[in-house]
């Protein structure tokens, strides 16, 4: 009952916050990753190179998916941005499922932005259904294909540091988010700037993706400041007896 | 005929979804997972599929690194037509999986090991903040109290700051990144369901 | 050079104060009087030099007699018939009135006491001050002087004598026609006002008495009558050369009057030259002029009385007066003044004067001037009085039609034909004015704004005038221009170069640091001490497992961690084959788990020989992820029904009648992935029922299952090569895995521990100190 009405009152926070959005625009913190995700976007259509979006391996339909969906949100919104580049940007993936709806994605992208006839199947990549196995076959795109940034969004554990590896060996942008905590500290130590925790699900908001992504950020932070009152309620009840 | 696939994605999970809270939903959230399970399953192969079009692009376009695409495809298709007929019990397959899969992944394993190396040496460097040594300290400590001496556990490190650390401050932080996670997936999902996000294709 | 004045007709130069030219004798030009220049004020006292004799004289007896004729005009009122016709006959009304109105007195004083007389209420001190041009110092009534003198004598003729100024009229204009108004009289007045002789009237005045003008008029009527015309312009502008600039047109239209009548008209008449002197020399002669023996005598008339024209009571019509029949000639040659015209020389040496002729020729103009009206006069009397009150603020509001012929004769000649109107202009001629001061002018530079500057321009400084304040402001305004058009500079990252050395060298030393414990087989570290609660649980379940029981085994890591998986799952398992022989089932979440599986029962488990089908089971891959889990929790026969080998899975022995996990003895999970253990551990708590599960994770994982275990979702947690080197040493050594492993991994976390502290700390310094240095060259 407790998670129904939890599930119930987010869903319309985000209904009334997704309103809210649309009329007024929200502010959003500077995060230095999105920064650098907005200046290899302008630099790689500009000089002609490619962009690299990795997603990880995650299972869209499991717990690991919230960050699949984050991935292709965010692959949307560049493949519709660098769809009349020289280079069309190269989406790899460790899971099928996703790997499909990886290239269903680059093509809503490209339908959107009116080029549909520049649409290559093979844009979206199934490399390895391990998650070595992905991780070596994203590192042979990285050093074969003439890529300007690795932006890895998605689910990743500790195979992302062979890619960073490899983006530092080429002296490419990375750019890493990761839902996973082994991955995220491996793009702790690997990155410049480093998303940490839910700012994964912030790409689209920082992308200008659309009011419901600014508002599902509010609905996090509502969430998030209810939790830490439970927890701290539920600690110090605990502390004094009452439950 | 994308709004029409944007109803049955929003139907399907929302169904899936009350079958959680509500028992008269059971037998149809448990009729969809069992879909759901069998489109995975060919998802995989249509995953292979997409691995072996990519790869024989390659070697049709002649580019670079098509030699290592070739052995690629005859690798899987050997791998396939052996486990298809011998099995996975059978020998050959043992070979296989104890010949080429295994030692590869272990070897990229110990590249991660020389890499994660590398890459909490240059921290530093590449952003000395306090965030940074504190991570490069934390990792030492961990590392130290996860050996042993030859006498031993090494004392105080090993059988206190070890578990206090693993169990008490790292727990903590990473039981809150993984609310905060879990928040996000609960707004990504919700999002999916409002129709407002359409990963599959829609507009 | 300002001193010499140019002669308009020979061009020679002459000085400024003569007002004839010394070679051609050609009147100069006033150059004291500039085109639209105002004329300035004068005191008429000045110019008394320049009057005629006879005009000075008359000056001073009108001002002795001024009182004497104010008090007979008191004595004998004009009667209201005479009023009236003095007040619309005045042909001089017009000349009153503009003298009246003008402050600065076109009329000269001479002739304004002809027409007012010292009835007038102005001041005639001030009057005559401000009026007075001629420098006719003093009241100068004409009139009143004439009178008075010739009434002083007893010969002066009645006419004369009644020649008083008038009554002040209301209108001012009847002020300047009084001397006029004698003309509107009846004949008979006049006649009998008009002595018999004129002529005689003047001869028998004595020379004292009698004014110089009459007597000059007799003189010139005998020169006249002797057919000599008189050449009165040329005596004029010989005895009084200064006159030659005031003299009026109407006197110059005389003399050409004069010079064309002398050879026509040889009856004699009396001079009447205003201005001339011979008169005052000659006054024996007391010829009348022409215009005086025209005049109509009547018998009454007696000697002395006035004439007829200026006895008579009625006035005369002014209009009819004003036909060119019925005027005398000298009032027909004020009607057509022809223009000054510089090329005809005028040359009164040559041509002597006649006395003769010019007394005749004076004599006809008197009688001209009592009987023909000139046009001005014509034009003055049918003006309305009303419109000549009307002041002229802006000369250029004159209308060029409103001004008499006279002063259109006095303007100057430089236009050339001042009768030529605009239209007949060539175009050569296009800066003709045509309206204002500056009418019928020809070559005037337009008034254009900067046209014709005056003077000279005014030096500006072309420097900006700015104080600090507005500079600081101004400077301020640029910078925020510059800002808003200067490119905002990308913030550029800076990259860490690469470093292949390192790389190189911590792959040697990694290999050589562990590879050497690995082939000598080294036992020198000791394993870890003490058993934690969590590996303590999983022994308690693997103790508690019934014999032969069916065990789910859950294979979810990765090929890439077999070697720690390996090494601690192979413990536990090795003493439950050992000590309870469970029936293993095996499943997976992934794609090579199941292989891995069989893997492991070959493997490390090799010397329990567990045979495929009999002691164990393999149900290969679950797909879906948690939701494949999921199912197989619900269902697990329906979601499986048969094994890696495609043969019916639940039919064998030990599973024969097992529906749901909670039938089976134990649960245990092996992983690399914690949400793989938290997906296991949450989708099968609400049909796992009281069964006992375990979890058997990475050391990676190990922290974030550790939550499950100390909340008793799980039974027991082993958590990578640490966990199986504690549950090892519970299970005798067995198999040992974790004791070769041991040694090379501890001096692998040694080793990366010092590379780790030392490189950071070293790479620290370098990066300050790459700071420092950014800083410095900022």
């Amino acid at each position: 009952m407790i998670s129904l009405v939890i599930l119930i009152s987010s869903a319309v926070l985000l209904l009334i916050a997704t309103i809210w959005k649309r009329k007024s625009p929200a502010w959003l913190r500077e995060i230095p990753a999105f920064t650098r995700l907005h200046r290899a976007l302008g630099l790689s259509v500009e000089d002609g190179t490619r962009l690299h979006v990795s997603l990880g391996n995650g299972n869209p339909l499991d717990a690991r998916g919230g960050s699949a969906f984050a991935g292709l949100a965010m692959l949307r919104i560049i493949a519709e941005r660098t769809s009349l580049g020289d280079k069309p940007v190269i989406a790899s993936t460790g899971e099928a499922v996703l790997g499909l709806l990886t290239q269903d994605t680059l093509q809503a992208g490209y339908h959107i932005a009116g080029v549909d006839e520049l649409y290559v199947p093979t844009m979206g990549r199934v490399t390895g259904l391990t998650p070595f196995g992905y991780a070596a076959g994203a590192m042979h795109i990285s050093q074969n294909e003439d890529i300007s940034a690795n932006i890895m969004l998605g689910r990743f554990s500790s195979e992302v540091a062979l890619l960073a590896e490899a983006s530092d060996r080429d002296n490419v942008t990375m750019i890493g988010a990761s839902d996973n905590l082994t991955g995220q500290a491996v793009l702790f130590a690997n990155t410049q700037d480093a998303l940490i925790g839910e700012e994964l699900f912030a790409a689209g908001a920082y992308l200008h993706a659309e009011a419901a992504h600014t508002a599902s950020l509010t609905v996090q932070d509502i969430l998030r400041w209810l939790v830490i009152a439970a927890l701290l309620g539920g600690a110090f009840a605990k502390f004094v007896g009452i439950i | 005929m994308r709004v029409f696939t944007a109803v049955i994605a929003i139907a399907a999970g929302v169904l899936v979804l009350g079958g959680y809270f509500f028992p008269a939903l059971a037998d149809v959230q448990t009729l969809l997972l069992n879909w759901a399970i069998i489109l995975a399953g060919f998802a995989a192969l249509v995953g292979i599929f997409n691995l072996i079009a990519v790869h024989m692009g390659k070697i049709r376009g002649h580019e670079k690194g098509r030699t290592y695409s070739a052995l690629l495809i005859i690798g899987l298709v050997a791998t396939f037509f052996f486990g298809m007929i011998l099995r996975p019990q059978h020998a050959m397959m043992k070979i296989v999986m104890n010949g080429i899969i295994i030692p590869t992944e272990a070897a990229l394993m110990g590249i991660l090991t020389v890499s994660l190396v590398y890459a909490v040496i240059r921290l530093l460097r590449r952003r000395a903040d306090m965030m940074g040594i504190i991570f490069l300290v934390t990792a030492a400590l961990l590392m130290l109290g996860s050996a042993t001496l030859p006498f031993g556990n090494i004392p105080l490190i090993g059988t206190l700051l070890h578990p206090w650390i693993t169990q008490i401050l790292a727990l903590g932080g990473a039981r809150g990144i993984l609310i905060g996670v879990a928040l996000g997936t609960l707004t990504t999902g919700l999002r999916i369901l409002f129709g407002a996000d359409r990963p599959y294709g829609g507009n | 050079m300002s001193d010499m004045i140019k002669c308009p007709a020979c061009g020679e130069s002459n000085l400024s104060d003569q007002d004839v030219c010394q070679y051609c004798q050609t009147r100069l030009p006033d150059v004291t009087i500039k085109p639209g220049q105002i004329p300035t004020r004068k005191n008429t006292a000045e110019l008394e030099p320049i009057l005629p004799q006879w005009l000075r004289d008359a000056r001073d007896s009108a001002r002795e007699d001024d009182q004497q004729g104010a008090q007979q005009k008191l004595d004998q009122p004009e009667s209201p018939q005479s009023q009236a016709a003095s007040a619309t006959n005045d042909l001089l009304a017009g000349l009153q009135a503009q003298a009246g109105n003008n402050d600065e007195g076109d009329m000269p004083d001479w002739l304004a006491s002809i027409m007012d007389g010292p009835s007038k209420t102005t001041n005639p001190q001030t009057e005559s001050s401000d009026t007075d041009e001629m420098g006719l110092a003093g009241k100068v009534d004409f009139e009143d002087d004439v009178v008075a003198e010739l009434s002083s004598d007893e010969e002066i003729p009645s006419w004369l004598a009644e020649l008083k100024p008038a009554e002040p009229q209301p209108d001012e204009n009847d002020g300047a026609n009084d001397w006029l108004h004698d003309l509107e009289r009846p004949e008979q007045a006049r006649q009998s006002e008009l002595p018999e002789s004129f002529e005689s009237s003047f001869t028998d005045s004595s020379a004292s008495d009698t004014p110089d003008w009459l007597r000059q008029m007799a003189a010139e009527e005998n020169v006249k009558n002797e057919g000599a015309p008189a050449d009165i312009s040329a005596d004029v502008f010989a005895d009084a050369p200064e006159l030659s600039i005031d003299t009026p047109d109407w006197l110059q239209a005389m003399r050409d009057q004069e010079e064309a009548a002398k050879s026509a008209d040889s009856e004699g008449s009396s001079g009447s030259s205003f201005g001339k002197s011979d008169a005052a020399e000659n006054p024996a002669n007391g010829d009348l002029t022409d215009w005086m023996d025209s005049l109509p005598k009547d018998e009454e008339t007696k000697q002395g009385a006035a004439p007829v024209w200026l006895s008579n009571d009625e006035p005369l019509p002014l209009s009819s007066a004003a036909e060119p029949g019925d005027n005398p000639d000298w009032f027909n040659s004020f009607q057509a003044v022809p223009a000054f015209q510089p090329e005809r020389p005028f040359a009164p040496a040559d041509s002597p004067p006649h006395a003769e002729s010019e007394d005749s020729q004076l004599s006809d103009n008197l009688d001209a001037l009592f009987t023909d009206m000139p046009d001005w006069l014509s034009d003055a009397s049918e003006t309305p009085p009303s419109s000549n009150l009307m002041p002229n603020a802006d000369m250029d509001e004159i209308a060029p039609g409103d001004l008499p012929d006279w002063v259109q004769a006095m303007r100057p000649a430089d236009s050339g034909d001042s009768q030529s109107s605009p239209a007949s202009l060539s175009p050569s001629d296009q800066t003709l004015e045509t309206h204002g001061v500056l009418a019928w002018l020809q070559g005037v530079l337009p008034a254009a704004p900067g046209f014709a500057p005056t003077s000279k321009p005014k030096a500006y400084s072309i420097k900006l005038q700015a104080s600090d304040e507005q500079q600081s402001h101004a400077a301020l305004l640029e910078r925020i221009l510059a800002a808003e058009t200067a490119p905002v500079p990308i913030v550029s990252f800076s990259v860490l170069k690469t470093s292949r050395a390192l790389r190189w060298f911590l792959a040697f030393i990694f290999l050589l640091i562990i590879g050497i414990p690995l082939f000598m087989r080294t036992q020198i570290f000791s394993l870890p001490e003490g058993v934690p609660l969590s590996v303590n649980g999983a022994m308690q379940v693997a103790q508690s497992i019934p014999e032969g029981a069916p065990v789910l085994v859950a294979f979810d890591y990765e090929p890439a961690r077999v070697g720690e998986m390996e090494a601690a799952t192979a413990p536990l398992f090795d003493q439950l084959m050992l000590l309870r022989h469970p029936y293993l089932i095996f499943i997976s979440t992934n794609a090579t788990g199941a292989i891995l599986a069989e893997r492991f029962i070959s493997g490390p488990l090799a010397v329990h020989n567990y045979q495929y089908g009999i002691q164990y089971l393999n149900l290969g891959y679950l797909p879906g992820g948690q939701m494949g889990i999921r199912a197989f929790a619900q269902n697990p026969r329906v979601t499986t029904p048969s094994d890696m080998s495609l043969s019916s899975a639940w039919d064998s022995a030990p599973l024969e009648g097992i529906v749901s996990l909670s039938q089976l003895a134990a649960l245990i999970v092996v992983t690399d992935d914690a949400d793989a253990a938290r997906t296991w551990i949450e989708q099968t708590e609400s049909v796992r029922g009281g069964i006992p599960l375990v979890v058997i994770s990475s050391a990676q994982a190990a922290p974030m299952i550790q939550p499950y275990f100390e909340s008793w979702q799980i039974s027991g947690l082993i958590s990578g090569l640490y966990g199986g080197a504690l549950f090892e040493q519970y299970n005798a050594g067995r198999p040992g895995t974790a004791r070769s492993y041991w040694d090379a991994y501890s001096l692998g976390m040694l080793l990366a521990m010092a590379l780790v502290f030392g490189g950071g700390l070293w790479n620290l310094i370098l990066g300050l100190r790459d700071r420092i240095a950014i800083r410095e060259a900022q």
